[in-house]
């Protein structure tokens, strides 16, 4: 690309980012503002608004209208941020060396061998049982409060909460799949089926209004790790560097959501002190500075370089022993997770690739 | 076949930035906002539960009864008691329980400048008695 293609890059991104800003901040900043004050004078947008983010409706009963205008002036400073970052990562593609270094990265991994395949689909499809056996039961006792169900994401599109029948007829269903992708190579549809089956059976355990984050890494490799069982060395890179990348996102994602809601007094412990509060029989001991101070500052620099551990080994160990220490606190300090979360068994992605690798030398 | 791996990449970034940008999960992709709220002066913290009068005794009545977590069951509760509706949430809980059983939900909010300075408040605020079956 030559420079004046770059300089006029450069200058659509400058002038495109003002117009964006001027009109986000300005009048259509007022009419949230007046929507926020007399939402019933804005039926229509309302009706969407309320679509799309059910929990206003509880949110406006405990927060002032600031609280919910600091919440679109976050959007429009995200969207600002996601801009910059994507200009940044265009304009990094561009340099050859960044990109010979991402394609010979990309190339290891696109060639995992027999061994290793059934290494991580064995691994995880009997993972997916471990994590997942008692979900039958846990159904079958909600169907009893299924009043209280509201769908979320594409569960929204099967708007109801099956019953009884349906919830043994998915379970055993799920169950079988798995063993399918467990017990046989190659097994492209029956991985499928359990994906989606993973995903419905989450989706409904989780449209009872609590988003839980504990499958969130997990899911990804459910949706990825049908591409392993193609015969084809580019899915199965993008199903193992899909996965890794993820894993590494959730961290960082994670890390800014804290800076961005919090900002840098998030630093000050504050918010630790809080949850160890709300577990003062375990947590009373930590309560004492500079403690939460400290742990403050190891989570945050934690989950913003742990993306670092995907694409250096030794990085990578450090990282995975830091995660098990992170993920293991929470557990005892504040109940959050487990000591087996789904969190620390995706590491195993994030290993093996080398070691297994009996084609290279 | 640069390009679908190249668009691949692309489509995970935006099952990441789509949630992070709009500040809400979009399921089966998160917005990883836990532990992210911003420091407050005040170390507050509610939290419900929910007392059955049966028998002439209380108990304290558990939401896994139901097939509820119990971190499940904390915001269905605190959901519902700011949408006004937690005698519904009761009426719904004491389906199938035996009739004259009474409930309560309770909130308890602690409260304070400074972790040696906590005081906790307890609040009923919702009651339901479930109605004689009659039989048809």
């Amino acid at each position: 690309m030559s420079l004046d293609n770059k300089l006029v890059s450069i200058l659509i991104l400058v002038v495109g980012l003002i117009i964006f800003n001027a009109l986000a901040l300005g009048p259509f900043h007022d009419f949230i503002e007046d929507y926020l004050n007399q939402p019933q004078s804005f039926p229509s947008f309302n009706g969407f608004i309320t679509t799309f983010y059910p929990r206003l409706e509880v949110e406006t009963q405990r927060f002032p209208t600031a609280f919910f205008l600091g919440k679109y002036e976050q959007v429009i400073y995200r969207a600002n941020l996601v801009i910059l970052f994507s200009f940044l990562f265009w304009a990094g593609i561009q340099i050859q060396r960044l990109r010979d270094y991402f394609e010979r990265q990309y190339t290891v991994l696109s060639h995992l061998n027999s061994l290793q395949i059934k290494w991580f689909t064995v691994s995880f499809y009997l993972a997916c049982i471990y994590y997942t056996y008692d979900w039958p039961a846990n159904l079958l006792s909600l169907t009893a409060v299924q009043e209280l169900f509201k769908p979320v994401g594409i569960v929204q599109w099967i708007p109801f909460f099956p019953n009884k029948l349906g919830i043994y007829f998915i379970s055993i269903t799920y169950f079988f799949l798995i063993a399918v992708c467990i017990l046989y190579e190659r097994k492209f549809w029956a991985s499928i089926g359990v994906a989606l089956l993973f995903l419905y059976q989450l989706g409904l355990l989780q449209g009872f209004e609590k988003i839980d984050h504990t499958y969130a890494t997990f899911t990804y490799a459910v949706i990825l790790l049908p591409l392993f069982h193609q015969n084809n060395f580019h899915f199965r890179g993008m199903a193992i560097a899909g996965i890794r990348i993820s894993i590494g996102l959730a961290y960082l994602f994670s890390a800014l959501e804290k800076l961005m809601t919090g900002g840098l007094s998030w630093l000050s412990g504050h918010t630790i002190k809080m949850q160890l509060l709300a577990n003062m029989e375990k947590g009373h001991w930590f309560l004492y500075e500079p403690f939460p101070q400290i742990a403050s500052l190891f989570v945050l620099l934690f989950q913003f370089f742990f993306v670092f551990s995907i694409v250096s080994g030794r990085a990578c160990f450090i990282f995975v022993v830091a995660g098990i220490l992170f993920h293991w606190s929470t557990a005892f300090l504040i109940d959050v997770g487990g000591y087996d979360s789904p969190w620390i068994f995706m590491y195993i992605f994030l290993f093996g690739t080398k070691t297994f690798d009996t084609n290279k030398k | 076949m640069k390009k679908p791996i190249l668009a691949f990449f692309v489509l995970l970034l935006f099952s990441f930035l789509l949630p992070f940008v709009l500040q809400k999960s979009l399921f089966p992709f998160y917005r990883y906002g836990m532990f992210a709220e911003p420091p407050k002066q005040n170390l507050t913290h509610e939290t419900f539960e929910i007392l059955v009068y049966e028998n002439g005794q209380f108990r304290k009545f558990d939401p896994m009864a139901k097939g509820l977590y119990p971190s499940i069951s904390e915001y269905l509760m605190r959901n519902y008691y700011y949408r006004n509706q937690a005698n519904h949430f009761l009426s719904i809980m004491a389906k199938d329980m035996g009739a004259y059983t009474e409930f309560y939900m309770l909130r308890h909010y602690k409260d304070g400048d400074a972790f040696s300075n906590i005081i906790t408040l307890t609040d009923t605020v919702a009651s339901y008695k479930n109605p004689v079956k009659v039989e048809p």
